[in-house]
């Protein structure tokens, strides 16, 4: 058993009872890594995470985290290793963006604790290192959608798991607040924090990831590092339009649907 | 045999519907309401409890039904022909557990409440003899005019001689009362409280119909609300200790058996507990002092003004219940049934049985 | 960073002691009012006997030792668990506008008591026939949502409960009919109004066991009852087994509830606005939301009470009340949250 392999999945079968979403998915993260599933909308991506994440359970193969088939493990030893930044942060209650992250400090305090001294400084900490210092005493439900994203992910800093889990963090972002969230993410990535994440956009991944998956349908049709992987013909065919690679002249690699080779269809 | 016959009647009025041709005559009721009665009265049905009692009084032999089945202990005080009749529910207004329809198939030849006569029951009465095209009458149920009512409902049912013998025993009671209370000024009469519920801090106000026949007996009802309320209310057992009863009546055996044991001190508080004047009503065949507001009530009228006056109302109980129950029951008590009827009055009640 | 407390949580807490005091001002006002005349010394007098555990002398002490004083520690008492339980569901539910009742168990307590009532039982029978029905609704609430799954479980249990209670409502409604108009109807009337006129000396100490054993874990959980709020999904990711703490907390909320009901019958509201306003005040963090709900239900409840007793001469029920006073409140909460983006 090596000892980087964080999370593993074998032959893993996802969905519901009812409806079987994906199956023979295979996939391996290290320690540390930046890992992209990247793949169109409806795809599996969220169901899977769920799985990974071991929130659904799998319906058929294994997840494995450092060696333990996930469904042995309670919540707070998952916990303990993965966090995670679900897709739509809603609070019913206005708790302040402190309070929210505190919450990721729930397993590393006794049952019937109140956050410490400690967890606070760690909250604040965690909060100060996405740029929203700020915003610690400030009410969730009136936030931004940006703002909310990052005291998700500000939270799960604060639980101090060897990897986080990002669900889609730029889903329903207008563009200026998801290139922050990116930049954000992309800053905490190089300080080698572990983060699998998903995204339906190319960019995102050429933006973040050093190793990619590509799912279509269900089914993980590649994966490896970007430059292998993020081929034109693979994009071509998961979203079934041509596109069109590119890279920036800051060395920025970009992705753009290849409009002149698009007819309408009819 | 009989029920055959009923039934056939019962169809044959059916088909007869909506006019059914009746030799018919007039009457106007206590609501000044002009309606038809059929001239041969075989089946009546009582609107409510009241109703159905005033009924069983002057003619057991038409009433229809009862608004519930009597309990196993009130049965022997109930005459045989009237014993077994079958529930038939109640016309309240809203909420009835009457159907129309089975009003219709059973198809009495006449309908009477015995109560109010305020708006509401006047076109409660107007409604359902609209739809059901049988008479209503409407009787006043007041206590006082007891005597009035009864001669009016002997004209209804065609029981007059009967109706003078009951009315003329509700007036000779009515005038033995009101002899004692002519001796009894205001002052001196007991302060009452009528417990009802569980725990006795439900009462009846003053001013409502189910605790008239306190001030009828001579006793005063501490019950009054300074809001104009009426009707049965619950009360604060601070406001009882205010009040401070001579005398507490009941007809609730669990409440009287608790106060029995003397474990509640709220009431070891009250006068009327400390000085053992707490009295039980008995309720068979009906309530004594209430439970219905009927005629039932007038054997708790004699009870009642003997227990607050003692003997300034001198009364052979035995005698006065005997006379009432034949009077009115049409029952002949055996000795162990009088004497049972007499614990109860006692304080001994029989053991409470309520299969369903 | 070096500070242990916001100011917004050092503000709450001193909010939380004023509610405490407030309410302590109330239940103390509420001693000195009552239909018997009782004087502001005869309490002092009570209070010097209680202390040496005298038997009280005059009937005044009397009246304030085995009557007014009871009911003033039952409404507290009731109200602080009602609020507290009311708080609990509303965070559970991440729904602030749920109430204790919203899994059935008040309708369930009705049903037991009427059933009491109906059987002519004494009244402890009745009260534990209360206590019985609500905890056994809730219990019936909480095995249909496990046995259906692959469904949102707080939308089942809610779901669950209300069909529940709406049967429990229908076979009251069946046992009112049956029952006896002139003994048990009137009674049965007024044990669904709620009140707290027949708390003898006593009763309040009888319900402590089971309302302290309600409140404890919650007072423990506080912290984790928060992350509960965050729903099912998040709270299992943040390392909490979130359906057995739910499960939990669902039994500790409805035991304080079953108790309550079964004392002082159906008082509605209490749980709905006083979480609400309670919230309002300290922030939606369970550690300030609990003690605030405890201190502002007591108050509310033995102030509302003392209106149900010195209104009139005859008692109001204080189910009446609180529905009079908290119907209103809650009209303005909506009217004030309609262009609330939160």
């Amino acid at each position: 058993m090596q000892p980087d392999r964080l999370l593993s999945a074998d032959d893993l079968a996802i969905g519901y009872a009812s409806r079987s979403v994906g199956r023979d998915l295979n996939l391996e993260l290290q320690a540390g890594e930046v890992f992209c599933l990247l793949g169109p909308n409806g795809c599996g991506k969220t169901t899977l995470f769920k799985t990974l994440l071991g929130l659904l359970p799998a319906q058929g193969g294994t997840v494995r985290l450092r060696g333990t088939d996930i469904a042995a493990l309670s919540r707070a030893e998952i916990a303990r290793t993965l966090a995670y930044v679900p897709q739509m942060q809603s609070s019913a209650f206005p708790f302040t963006a402190e309070e929210i992250v505190l919450m990721g400090r729930v397993i590393h305090r006794p049952a019937f604790a109140s956050p410490s001294k400690e967890d606070r400084a760690i909250a604040r900490h965690a909060l100060e290192r996405l740029g929203i210092g700020a915003l610690a005493e400030r009410d969730v439900t009136r936030l931004s959608g940006g703002q909310r994203q990052l005291v998700g992910i500000a939270r799960a800093l604060a639980q101090q798991a060897a990897l986080i889990v990002m669900d889609e963090p730029t889903a329903s972002l207008d563009f200026g607040n998801q290139a922050r969230v990116l930049a954000e993410i992309r800053h905490l990535a190089a300080q080698g924090v572990g983060i699998l994440l998903s995204t339906h956009d190319p960019d995102h991944a050429f933006a973040l990831a050093s190793r990619v998956a590509l799912m279509k349908n269900g089914a993980i049709v590649a994966q490896g590092n970007v430059a292998d992987v993020m081929q034109q013909e693979r994009l071509e065919d998961i979203y079934n339009v041509p596109v069109c690679l590119a890279n920036l002249p800051n060395g920025q690699k970009i992705c753009a649907p290849d409009f002149a080779a698009m007819r309408p269809q009819r | 045999m009989i029920t055959t016959r009923r039934k056939l009647l019962a169809t044959a009025a059916l088909s007869a519907l909506p006019f059914p041709a009746r030799a018919a005559r007039d009457f106007v009721d206590s609501a000044g309401r002009r309606i038809q009665i059929p001239d041969r009265i075989q089946k009546v049905f009582g609107a409510g409890g009241p109703a159905a009692i005033a009924i069983y009084s002057l003619r057991p032999d038409v009433l229809a039904g009862w608004p519930r089945p009597p309990y196993p202990e009130e049965r022997p005080y109930i005459a045989p022909v009237a014993r077994d009749l079958p529930e038939v529910g109640l016309i309240t207004g809203r909420g009835d557990t009457l159907n129309l329809e089975n009003l219709l198939r059973a198809a009495p030849d006449l309908i009477i409440d015995f109560g109010s006569v305020r708006d509401t029951y006047v076109s409660l009465a107007e409604r359902v003899q609209e739809r059901s095209r049988i008479s209503y009458a409407l009787i006043d149920g007041r206590f006082e005019s007891t005597p009035k009512a009864l001669r009016m409902l002997g004209d209804l049912l065609d029981a007059r001689a009967r109706a003078e013998e009951l009315a003329a025993y509700a007036e000779n009671l009515f005038t033995r009362v009101d002899k004692l209370l002519a001796t009894k000024p205001e002052s001196q009469r007991p302060r009452v409280y009528l417990a009802r519920g569980p725990n006795g801090l439900e009462t009846g106000l003053k001013g409502s119909i189910n605790t008239e026949i306190i001030e009828r007996a001579g006793g005063q009802n501490v019950a009054v609300s300074n809001d104009g309320r009426r009707g049965i209310a619950n009360i604060s057992p601070e406001q009882l200790l205010l009040w401070d009863p001579n005398i507490v009546i009941t007809w609730d055996r669990i409440f009287f058996a608790n106060l029995a044991q003397k474990k509640d001190p709220l009431w070891q508080n009250i006068r009327a507990v400390r000085e053992g004047r707490v009295y039980l009503a008995p309720t068979a065949p009906f309530g004594w002092i209430d439970r219905p507001p009927s005629l039932n009530r007038l054997i708790g009228l004699a009870w009642l003004a003997h227990v607050l006056h003692g003997a300034d109302f001198p009364l052979d109980i035995a005698d006065e219940a005997r006379r009432f129950y034949r009077l009115f029951y049409q029952v002949d008590m055996s000795e162990a049934q009088l004497s049972n009827l007499l614990a109860w009055a006692d304080g001994r009640p029989p053991a409470l049985v309520r299969p369903r | 960073m070096t500070s242990v407390l916001s100011p917004a949580h050092r503000r709450a807490r001193w909010l939380i002691l004023l509610a405490l005091c407030a309410s302590s001002a109330i239940a103390g006002f509420a001693l000195t009012v009552g239909a018997y005349p009782v004087t502001t010394e005869a309490i002092f007098r009570s209070l010097a006997r209680l202390v040496s555990g005298q038997e009280p002398g005059d009937m005044q002490e009397r009246v304030l030792m085995t009557i007014r004083a009871p009911r003033v520690l039952a409404g507290l008492l009731i109200g602080a668990a009602l609020a507290a339980s009311g708080a609990a569901y509303q965070t559970l539910f991440r729904n602030p506008l749920v109430s204790p009742d919203v899994l059935g168990v008040s309708a369930g307590a009705g049903l037991g008591a009427v059933f009491g009532i109906f059987l002519s039982l004494p009244i402890f029978f009745i009260q534990l026939f209360a206590f019985a029905g609500g905890l056994a609704t809730v219990a019936v609430v909480a095995l249909i949502a496990t046995s259906i799954r692959g469904r949102d479980p707080v939308l089942v249990l809610v779901l669950g409960g209300v069909v529940v209670g709406a049967l429990a409502g229908a076979a009251i409604s069946l046992i009112k009919i049956l029952a006896d108009p002139y003994d048990q109807l009137p009674a049965i009337t007024f044990w669904l109004l709620g009140s707290l006129s027949s708390i003898r000396q006593n009763d309040a100490l009888a319900i402590l066991p089971a309302v302290a054993l309600g409140l404890v874990p919650l007072i423990l959980l506080r912290w984790r009852i928060d992350v509960l709020s965050t729903g099912d999904e998040e709270a299992r990711a943040l390392g909490l087994p979130a359906g057995a703490l739910r499960a939990l907390v669902i039994a500790c909320a409805t035991l304080m509830t079953a108790s309550v009901v079964a004392l002082a019958g159906v008082i509605g509201w209490v749980g709905l606005v006083i979480p609400h306003i309670a919230r309002m005040l300290v922030g939606p963090a369970f550690s300030r939301l609990l003690p605030m709900s405890l201190a502002l239900g007591g108050g509310y409840l033995v102030l509302v009470d003392t209106l149900a007793r010195s209104l009139a001469r005859i008692e109001t029920p204080i189910g009446i009340l609180t529905a009079i006073v908290g119907a209103p409140f809650f009209i303005w909460l909506l009217w004030r949250g309609r262009n609330d983006a939160a």
